[in-house]
């Protein structure tokens, strides 16, 4: 059938091109504070929060595609559509949380190569200052679209968990039973680990990174599909690699009433492959996580809040030319990086309680978007159906009603 | 008389002649009309959120307090609310907190502000404001920013964009104007198409050719004088001038890149997905009028071994893009030509029978190099409404359709006659 496999081939060819911002957003989800927050749910609570993971997974995969439909058909990025559809109060508001929640996640970054570095015995004195300069460098000399090939590749790393999950012989039907069977418990770690989990899977940053990221890259309208396609792809693989840290570190550290308290105790959960090389492996994989997303973090950031206020935008231009994008993107490095010189700071807590209050903003952000993408003006024909909305609401929702009970439990 | 910012007659509260609360300020509406468009009509937030369109006429002065309310000359029972004419256009909704573009300085501006003036009783537009004072402005914290300001001893300057300056932004009537005659435009025959887009001007033809799709896109500018092909192609966005030549034939995309400045060409071939990049590529390294210039690489060549059902099912299956399937081509080992037959002869043929068996091993064909009037004689001479084109060791290269060699000839011979008819 020589016309089907060139259609194949056709089709493939088009989805490679438009493949990306979806399964780059992906990767750069799993970072410090998302390995953190799967490895602590699973050394904690074992396998009793797997089930909310299929959730998180649909919910993930219809807010990447409102972002890459919105992308796709409105050509800008969702600051950008905030500040002509709200008007200057809202978009401030949007930009400072965005601001806020960026720099916890900066500060996570940090602790992430603190933590991994401290494994080889180097002292955070050193890793942090040293790692803010070379994110800097990276990106103000354009050096970062190179680099960034070598970081998507490095994030393969995540098979190890995959690997170890399996060596370590876990009960697999226990593991389904959980997964498909909520259950639920009032108690405030367990309602804060589940609203940290959602948080750092779908965090509010993802959704104006990937937006412009498609916006960049230009997607036409007739491949819409495609993109699509490669949002939902991006959001499987972050369900399958949460999934995957949970079972390892519920297989190895949870029956062992091991704590994450240091980034040695969640290497262990690596054991299984490695052995001896656990934390080693686990290092690598930490670091270069960190570094990956330290280096898109503050630049996203920087880009969306002049996007929304008109100010100037690009590394390729000298600083002078564009002040106000070279002092935010500045500030957000310092300001992540400041809170981990600290000594004796906490780096697991930093990392972990940054990724809640990334869960605790994500309702405002949904809530724009839902707002903005059944707007007919600006969407046309390709405004959310139905059940995006109940996907979408929801989601908004079950944050909010969450958060609420966080609130309630801890003050009863 | 001092200029008024906008975001600071935005909000204020509306009172009649007796002083009766109306609502607030939602929005003013100016006419789009010169350097400084006049205030028309004022939209009014009612308590009950319903909105108002009133006369700009009715008020009286603007104080200048920014607290104070405005006043307008009737009372609250006589008003009669007014619509929105087309050529008119609402500030806050159309212009505050958009992009426009600075013609002057050729910069985009975020409208964080728009500056009104009055003069001679009325109130107009000077032009928007962008930068942090404005933006600073619009947040109504202006005041404490200067201060700030005078602390550093650092100054805020206004950076105001005449409206002039600005590339001139769409109003209804504007929108439905050009919405209109495009979708007319859309419907026409692409031939009638080209001949509309060749009298306008570079910036309308990219304009038009922007909203016609990519089939019908290609088909316009196929149909276009060469000159103006390539001003077309180079006027169009690379992503979308890509795509538009991948919808044409090879051999006409070929023409156009010629006419192109090489590095145009390269960008645009790089732009185009490899397949299709690939065979206007190997066209593009040929004379233009001779038959390798002329040819298309999109025909139908079989196997000898395959047989007459076959063939005709592969037909079916993948000649949708071949230029023409009048003839079949029947090629070897390294795309040897060993013959040709005709779709009739094809057709009235056995389904069991192989290609082989049935082709015409004579076959009328000619080299890359040929010039166009061989290339016509031959066609003329043997009736063919496609001629193969070969190379050295007689492997088929493309084909030359009569329509492409006529598009050449018929202007040479309306020359001539035209010639004869002045002599």
């Amino acid at each position: 059938m020589p016309m089907r496999w060139s259609r194949i081939r056709r089709r493939l060819f088009l989805f490679l091109t438009v493949m990306g911002p979806g399964i780059i957003t992906a990767s750069v989800d799993q970072d410090a504070g998302g390995i953190t927050t799967y490895s602590v749910a699973g050394a904690q609570y074992g396998y009793s929060l797997l089930w909310s993971l299929p959730f998180i997974v649909v919910a993930l995969a219809v807010v990447q595609e409102m972002g890459t439909r919105m992308g796709v058909v409105t050509g800008r990025g969702l600051a950008d559509l905030i500040r002509e559809r709200f008007g200057l109060r809202i978009t401030l508001l949007c930009m400072l949380i965005l601001i806020l929640a960026n720099v916890a996640n900066t500060a996570s970054e940090f602790a992430g190569v603190a933590a991994s570095l401290e494994i080889f015995q180097i002292g955070r004195h050193w890793s942090v200052p040293l790692t803010a300069v070379l994110v800097f460098a990276l990106v103000t000399q354009g050096t970062y679209r190179v680099v960034e090939r070598v970081f998507l590749l490095a994030s393969g790393l995540y098979v190890v968990y995959v690997v170890s999950a399996f060596l370590a012989h876990p009960p697999w039907a226990d593991i389904l039973r959980q997964t498909v069977r909520p259950s639920f418990s009032l108690q405030g770690g367990y309602l804060t680990t589940l609203i940290t989990i959602v948080g750092t899977t779908i965090a509010p940053w993802m959704q104006f990174y990937l937006q412009s990221s498609i916006v960049d890259k230009g997607v036409r309208l007739r491949d819409l599909r495609w993109a699509r396609l490669d949002a939902y792809m991006g959001s499987g693989v972050a369900g399958l690699i949460a999934f995957f840290i949970i079972v390892a570190c519920g297989a190895t550290l949870f029956p062992n009433g091991i704590r994450v308290e240091t980034a040695k105790d969640a290497a262990l959960a690596l054991g299984p492959f490695a052995g001896h090389y656990a934390t080693i492996l686990f290092a690598f994989g930490l670091l270069n996580a960190s570094v990956f997303s330290a280096a898109i973090l503050p630049l996203s950031t920087a880009y969306a809040v002049c996007e929304a206020l008109g100010w100037e935008t690009g590394v390729n231009r000298r600083p002078g030319e564009a002040p106000g994008f070279f002092l935010i993107y500045t500030l957000m490095i310092l300001l992540g990086a400041a809170p981990i010189l600290v000594p004796q700071a906490p780096l697991i807590a930093i990392m972990f309680w940054s990724q809640t209050l990334n869960g605790l903003l994500l309702p405002l952000v949904l809530l724009v978007m839902i707002k903005l993408i059944n707007e007919p003006e600006i969407m046309g024909r390709h405004v959310n159906s139905v059940a995006f909305n109940l996907v979408a609401w929801g989601t908004a929702a079950v944050m909010v009603a969450l958060s609420l009970l966080l609130v309630l439990t801890s003050v009863v | 008389m001092p200029s008024i910012p906008f975001t600071q007659l935005r909000h204020r509260p509306l009172v009649d002649s007796h002083g009766v609360a109306i609502g607030r300020l939602e929005d003013l509406v100016v006419l789009a009309l010169g350097a400084n468009p006049p205030v028309t009509k004022l939209c009014v937030r009612r308590p009950d959120r319903e909105e108002w369109i009133l006369p700009w006429d009715l008020v009286t002065v603007v104080p200048e307090d920014p607290s104070a309310p405005l006043r307008l000359r009737s009372a609250a029972a006589d008003l009669t609310p007014a619509a929105l004419r087309p050529d008119e256009m609402r500030l806050a909704k159309n212009v505050l907190d958009k992009k426009v573009v600075d013609t002057i300085r050729k910069k985009v501006v975020r409208v964080n502000d728009i500056e009104l003036e009055q003069r001679e009783g009325r109130l107009h537009v000077n032009g928007v404001e962008g930068g942090l004072r404005g933006l600073l402005r619009h947040l109504k914290s202006e005041r404490v920013a200067e201060r700030l300001a005078a602390i550093v001893g650092a100054d805020l300057p206004r950076e105001v964009v005449p409206w002039e300056a600005l590339d001139p932004l769409e109003t209804e009537l504007t929108r439905a104007k050009r919405q209109a005659v495009y979708t007319k435009l859309a419907k026409l025959h692409p031939a009638d198409i080209a001949d509309i887009m060749e009298e306008l001007n570079p910036s309308e033809r990219a304009a038009i050719l922007a909203t016609l799709d990519e089939a019908t896109a290609a088909e316009a500018i196929t149909e276009a004088e060469p000159e103006i092909q390539a001003s077309m192609v180079q006027m169009m966005e690379p992503e979308k001038a890509a795509d538009i030549l991948e919808e044409m034939e090879p051999d006409e995309a070929a023409d156009i890149l010629h006419e192109l400045p090489e590095a145009k060409a390269e960008e645009l071939l790089e732009t185009m997905q490899p397949e299709e990049a690939h065979e206007v590529e190997e066209l593009l390294e040929h004379e233009e009028d001779t038959a390798g210039g002329l040819m298309t690489t999109e025909h139908v060549a079989f196997a000898p071994t395959l047989t007459v059902a076959e063939a005709i099912q592969r037909i079916r299956d993948e000649a949708k893009e071949a230029e023409t399937i009048y003839y079949l081509y029947v090629t070897g080992a390294q795309e040897r030509l060993l013959g040709v037959l005709s779709l009739r002869e094809l057709i009235l043929a056995d389904p069991g029978q192989r290609l082989e068996q049935i082709m015409c091993t004579h076959v009328v064909s000619v080299r890359p190099e040929t010039g166009l009037r061989e290339v016509a004689e031959l066609q003329t001479k043997y009736n063919l409404l496609a001629l193969p084109v070969v190379g050295g060791e007689c492997e088929l290269l493309g084909i030359i359709t009569v329509d492409d060699v006529l598009n050449l000839i018929l202007p040479m011979i309306w020359k001539k006659r035209a010639v004869k008819k002045f002599i």
